[in-house]
């Protein structure tokens, strides 16, 4: 399970926060534009205008929102983790793993960091943990126990992972649903909500 | 209720460019054997995507009367891009399950509404109950391939809605019980969330963590089989 140690450090965020959601279109990419040659000919008179995308329109930061995340930092291994080897499964446990991150929400940006567990059966498998986002502005945290798990596969290259948060600060009354997804090439998303209220009680 | 009217008139606007967009010149051939090339990456517009005709068209009566009983509701529903996609990228190859039963799961699914739900206004918050969904998910490993049925409950707050219940997927092999939840928004147009079931019949002892996106364009569902429980708090 080498690679599941990898995918630890880096399949939360990894692919995630460096692809930061090149499924949702949210890299903004400057405009290509193909200059015309110095001669002033008539075909070179009109430069070409490559596509660019349009990055995701920002939220007002009021009330309930959707939100979907931009591009981030590499995440990294805060706090190293053990592992221990039951029977078919490696049990790693006590580690942490933090990234910085934008969305389209400014109350959902910061520091993230997740203390999390992993049973690597084989190739893949569940995770569970806790996560706490900060920020100037306040805090959400998936305090609420079990709520915020995830699986894994392909020794950790891909993941898919959801999380129940709970605002503090100036959040205080609302959670949000976090989710990242991580399926193949390309593919890295994060998404969800921000909503007055509590979790719904699972 | 402004916003519910909103949700009424995105309803109406997706379900028309879905009829609108719909293709008819599908070659079953091309599909199945994009198909069996496994999923797809990338975004693509769902409202594009080739679908068999008799799926689209059921999809679209489905959507009318998702439409339908939104106006009887009150507006919003969590009714769910069809069938879509799924073509992986060429090279990946199929994940089988190991000796032990491991798996990977990805594939392809369409949902279908079983059970139109109640809608009850709670001060800012709309509450969906009762709902029932079909949902038909074709996968790689025949044990997470079959009909499920997610009984659901939706609480709209603006365009943010928070959905959970319990998710039944009746499979050739055996069933797959447990509890999902997520969150929507775009109308209930777009949705995410995850599933954790545990085995019963020939899979009991085994465990099926189920991921879905039914963001158009993105519309999948990932997961993994394990031997054993799910994480415990």
């Amino acid at each position: 399970m080498r690679s599941t140690i990898r995918a630890i450090a880096t399949l939360l965020c990894g692919a995630f926060l460096v692809a930061a959601c090149a499924g949702a279109g949210a890299t903004p990419t400057p405009a290509a534009a193909t200059l015309p040659p110095a001669s002033p000919t008539a075909a070179a008179a009109t430069p070409t205008i490559a596509p660019t995308p349009t990055p995701p329109a920002m939220t007002d930061g009021q009330g309930p929102e959707h939100f979907t995340g931009l591009p981030g930092t590499e995440p990294y291994l805060e706090v190293q983790y053990t592992i221990t080897p039951v029977g078919d499964v490696e049990q790693y446990r006590g580690g942490v793993s933090a990234w910085d991150f934008k969305t389209t929400d400014p109350r959902m940006q910061g520091h993230a960091s997740f203390a999390f567990s992993l049973d690597a059966h084989g190739t893949l498998g569940p995770e569970w943990g806790t996560v706490t986002i900060t920020n100037t502005d306040g805090r959400w945290a998936g305090t609420w126990t079990g709520k915020c798990a995830g699986g894994t596969w392909n020794t950790g290259d891909w993941i898919v992972f959801s999380c129940w948060l709970v605002g503090s600060g100036q959040y205080k009354g609302f959670s949000a649903y976090y989710s990242i997804s991580d399926i193949g090439p390309g593919s890295a998303s994060m998404e969800g909500i921000i909503f007055p209220g509590s979790p719904p009680k699972l | 209720m402004a916003e519910l009217d909103r949700f009424d008139s995105q309803l109406t606007a997706a379900v028309q460019a879905f009829a609108d967009a719909a293709r008819t010149e599908v070659d079953a051939v091309a599909v199945a054997t994009r198909a069996a090339r496994g999923r797809r990456t990338g975004a693509q517009g769902w409202l594009g995507q080739t679908v068999p005709v008799p799926v689209a068209l059921l999809l679209l009566l489905g959507l009318l009367l998702l439409l339908a009983a939104s106006l009887a509701v009150g507006g919003w529903l969590p009714f769910r891009a069809p069938a879509l996609v799924a073509a992986p990228s060429p090279s990946a190859p199929v994940p089988t399950a190991d000796a032990l039963g491991r798996v990977h799961v990805t594939g392809t699914e369409s949902v279908v509404l079983q059970t139109g739900s109640s809608s009850t206004v709670v001060g800012d918050v709309t509450q969906l109950r009762g709902g029932i969904v079909s949902v038909t998910t074709t996968a790689n490993d025949p044990r997470a391939s079959g009909t499920g049925t997610f009984a659901f409950s939706v609480d709209v707050t603006g365009d943010a809605g928070v959905e959970w219940g319990t998710y039944h997927l009746e499979t050739a092999g055996g069933t797959w019980d447990g509890s999902c939840s997520g969150s929507t928004w775009s109308g209930g147009d777009a949705a995410v969330g995850t599933c954790w079931l545990t085995g019963g019949g020939a899979f009991a002892g085994f465990t099926y963590f189920r991921g879905y996106s039914w963001i158009p364009g993105r519309v999948w569902v990932e997961g993994a089989i394990y031997p054993g429980p799910p994480p415990e708090p």
